[in-house]
């Protein structure tokens, strides 16, 4: 018996006659077990409904009750007349935008957020630069990856000491008269004399300065993983296009890791924005509030001079700043992102 | 344009503890202008042979020269050779336009020139309409051509191309394997092109080499390797469809020499016959391509007989495979005739079309 594929042979295409004895289906033994069984079970993988509903839901709930709720709960303080006094007393009342006229027109808020842009520029940018460079370069420079790691675990070290920790010893270590880095600058000969470095005009610049050594490390990683995620041919195919390892750094590494880099900027950048740890351990502020954040004011007024209304204004301003800044951010991600056809 | 040669390279890939002899003792030459196919089975080393050349891989052992200097230690960047990659390595940021101008711009030619040239390009590859779009839109055959135009944009020492038409469609790619062939005689540029499609490689090329589990078993023009077969590897690997093989044993037979394989004997020449009756052995390995198994006699042809299996019509001719007895063998027939399957059939050979393989070796014997 012959069996045809078609009504006749048609130019061009493959026609096949092919005797009955050639044709072998598979017998039912030679198949793996697994195989027929997945054929044969009719089970769903589709889950009831409710299971993602669920999932998503409890995460939700318990968010909208520890984030939400709170932010209403400070803008109704934001809005009143309400410190210990009258909190005590139980009558406060509802002051308009009191509060943040006094914040917004106070020269020790003014102050802050020149500190604070201080603190983005030099602090959180200065972090993200840093740790990219180490990162591309520890990339470049060391191939094996155990000595990548054993650097790697060094470098992030820094990062995995408790904040506060860090501010206090970096407070011992900038101490002007018997501080190490005093004493290590006399030594090599950098300096003639002591360097004041809580005075008014550098505090700011020693906690900065602690900062970079404690979080540079977070950049670096995110970089880091984020190189390790880029496709070695292509850097193949940039090596046999004759381009110089600069070029290839400005052309190719750098904009395929804007995103990952923007990423490290808001983290940093929210990071600031509730910078208050060093700010405490350090200087408490000082001298003469001249190493102040807006969000350490707001927790000495909240926390310490219980000035409720007023630190709630305080939070919500910082807050309005920080979701405008990463809205901007996420705009810029979504449209790089969009640009490659990648979301 | 350089002559490129390999002397002895070998390359020895070390893993965790295993080592792949990716490519053994390979002597190769491409001569100034030449245009060379390395032909072989996924896995048998072309791509790790064509790294090498370009320097992303280092030989183990041997030297690779260009112009009979010896570039072992040069970077990619120095050697300035121009590749396709098999999996095309585009720049996912970067436009059609921008991926195959990066090359131009990596040796400092201005924005206008590089635009110019591109287009050019790109209009010969068929590819004009989608310059603005990223690599992560386009299609499978799209990126392939982006890819080989990347290569192709500049004026190397040598042209590198890895599997490039893999993707594109049959017609397509026809017009490209022209393009192609016109490109490399206006060029007049060494070229080394790495298929495991023979067809290709036998359109294209000016010698064809036969890798195979990282040997250079033959190479030559297509007529050497279609009709003096260095192994048996060459001989089914050259040559659509493949060559039918047959272990048979030299035996005398009424008077006469033949090659027997289960009911089938096959005739060799005198001289064949002479030579095999000099060897110890008495087992091989017979060849006889299916367009030398012929359903009409000819002068000096002998016959057999067999049942058709299965008939594929091509169009411009049949493919039969057939049986006889235990074997199952394949045979080249014109469109014309009528075949029907289990029916019987008569073939005819000439005796100088017979191959006669060593068993063990699998060289060609006669
Ligand atoms: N980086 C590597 N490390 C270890 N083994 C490798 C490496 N690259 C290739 N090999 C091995 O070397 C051998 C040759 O590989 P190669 O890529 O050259 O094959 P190929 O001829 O190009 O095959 P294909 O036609 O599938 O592209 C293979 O066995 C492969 O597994
Ligand atoms: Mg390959």
């Amino acid at each position: 018996m012959a069996v045809s594929t078609g009504e006749g042979p048609t130019r061009g295409g493959t026609d096949y006659t092919v005797s009955a004895a050639t044709i072998r289906h598979w017998q039912d033994d030679e198949l793996p077990e697994w195989f027929k069984k997945k054929r044969g079970s009719t089970r769903s993988l589709i889950v009831n409904r409710w299971v993602p509903r669920v999932m998503v839901g409890v995460p939700i709930a318990v968010l909208l009750f520890i984030v939400a709720y709170p932010t209403v709960q400070m803008a109704y303080y934001a809005f009143h007349d309400i410190n210990m006094v009258s909190l005590f007393k139980g009558d406060y009342g509802l002051i308009g935008f009191t509060n943040f006229e006094r914040v917004l027109t106070s020269d020790r808020f003014h102050g802050s957020v020149i500190h604070l842009i201080q603190y983005l520029f030099f602090g959180a940018v200065l972090q993200v630069v840093i740790g990219t460079a180490l990162a591309l370069i520890l990339h470049h420079c060391v191939r094996n990856n155990a000595a990548r790691l054993v650097i790697l675990v060094i470098l992030v070290m820094p990062m995995m000491l408790p904040p506060s920790i860090v501010g206090v010893l970096w407070r011992f270590l900038f101490n002007p008269s018997n501080g190490a880095i005093n004493q290590a600058l006399l030594d090599i000969g950098l300096i003639q004399a002591h360097i004041e470095w809580f005075q008014i005009g550098v505090s700011l610049w020693t906690i900065t300065i602690a900062d970079i050594w404690e979080w540079t490390s977070l950049p670096f990683l995110i970089v880091f993983s984020g190189r390790l995620g880029l496709p070695p041919s292509i850097y193949e195919a940039a090596r046999v296009d004759g381009a110089s390892p600069f070029l290839t750094l400005r052309r190719i590494t750098l904009p395929m890791l804007k995103e990952v880099i923007a990423i490290a900027f808001i983290i940093r950048f929210m990071d600031a924005y509730k910078f208050v740890d060093k700010v405490y351990v350090m200087t408490s502020g000082g001298p003469a509030q001249s190493s102040e954040l807006p969000a350490y004011i707001a927790y000495q007024r909240g926390v310490r001079e219980f000035e409720i209304g007023e630190a709630a204004a305080y939070a919500w301003i910082i807050f309005l700043f920080a979701i405008i800044l990463i809205t901007l951010f996420l705009r810029y991600l979504k449209r790089v992102l969009r640009a490659q056809a990648i979301a | 344009m350089a002559e490129v040669r390999l002397s002895e390279v070998n390359k020895v890939y070390e893993g965790r503890g295993q080592q792949v002899h990716a490519v053994r003792d390979l002597d190769l030459v491409v001569e100034d202008g030449e245009f060379v196919s390395i032909v072989g089975p996924s896995g048998c080393g072309k791509s790790t042979t064509l790294r090498m050349i370009v320097g992303l891989e280092q030989a183990t052992s041997g030297q690779i020269l260009f112009d009979g200097d010896m570039v072992n230690d040069l970077d990619p960047q120095e050697r300035n050779v121009a590749m396709a990659f098999e999996n095309y390595a585009l720049y996912p940021n970067f436009s059609a336009e921008e991926n195959i101008g990066f090359p131009l711009e990596a040796r400092g030619i201005p924005k206008q020139e590089r635009r110019r040239r591109v287009h050019e390009l790109a209009e010969l590859l068929q590819i004009g309409n989608i310059l603005h779009q990223h690599p992560n839109t386009l299609s499978g055959g799209q990126k392939q051509r982006v890819s080989l135009a990347r290569a192709l944009i500049r004026e190397p020492a040598a042209f590198i191309l890895d599997e490039v038409l893999g993707h594109v469609d049959g017609h397509l790619r026809f017009q490209m394997l022209f393009d192609l062939k016109r490109l490399h005689q206006s060029l007049d540029s060494t070229m080394i092109f790495v298929t495991h499609d023979q067809m290709e490689a036998i359109a294209l090329s000016d010698r064809i080499a036969v890798l195979h589990q990282g040997r250079l078993v033959q190479s030559g023009t297509r007529d050497e390797l279609y009709d003096t077969p260095a192994t048996r590897f060459v001989a089914d690997f050259i040559g659509e469809p493949p060559t039918n093989f047959f272990d048979a044993r030299f035996v005398e037979e009424g008077g006469e020499e033949t090659l027997r394989a289960d009911d089938l004997a096959l005739r060799p020449t005198a001289e064949t016959a002479a030579r095999l009756r000099s060897r110890d052995d008495r087992r091989y390995v017979v060849g006889i391509r299916p367009q030398n198994l012929l359903c009409t006699p000819r002068a000096g042809t002998i016959s057999f007989d067999a049942t058709i299996d299965i008939h594929e019509y091509l169009g411009e001719r049949s493919i039969l495979t057939l049986r006889r007895g235990g074997l199952s063998f394949q045979a080249l027939a014109s469109a014309e005739g009528s075949w029907a399957a289990d029916e019987p059939i008569t073939l005819h050979y000439r005796p100088e079309d017979i191959m006669v393989f060593d068993a063990e070796s699998e060289a060609l014997i006669a």
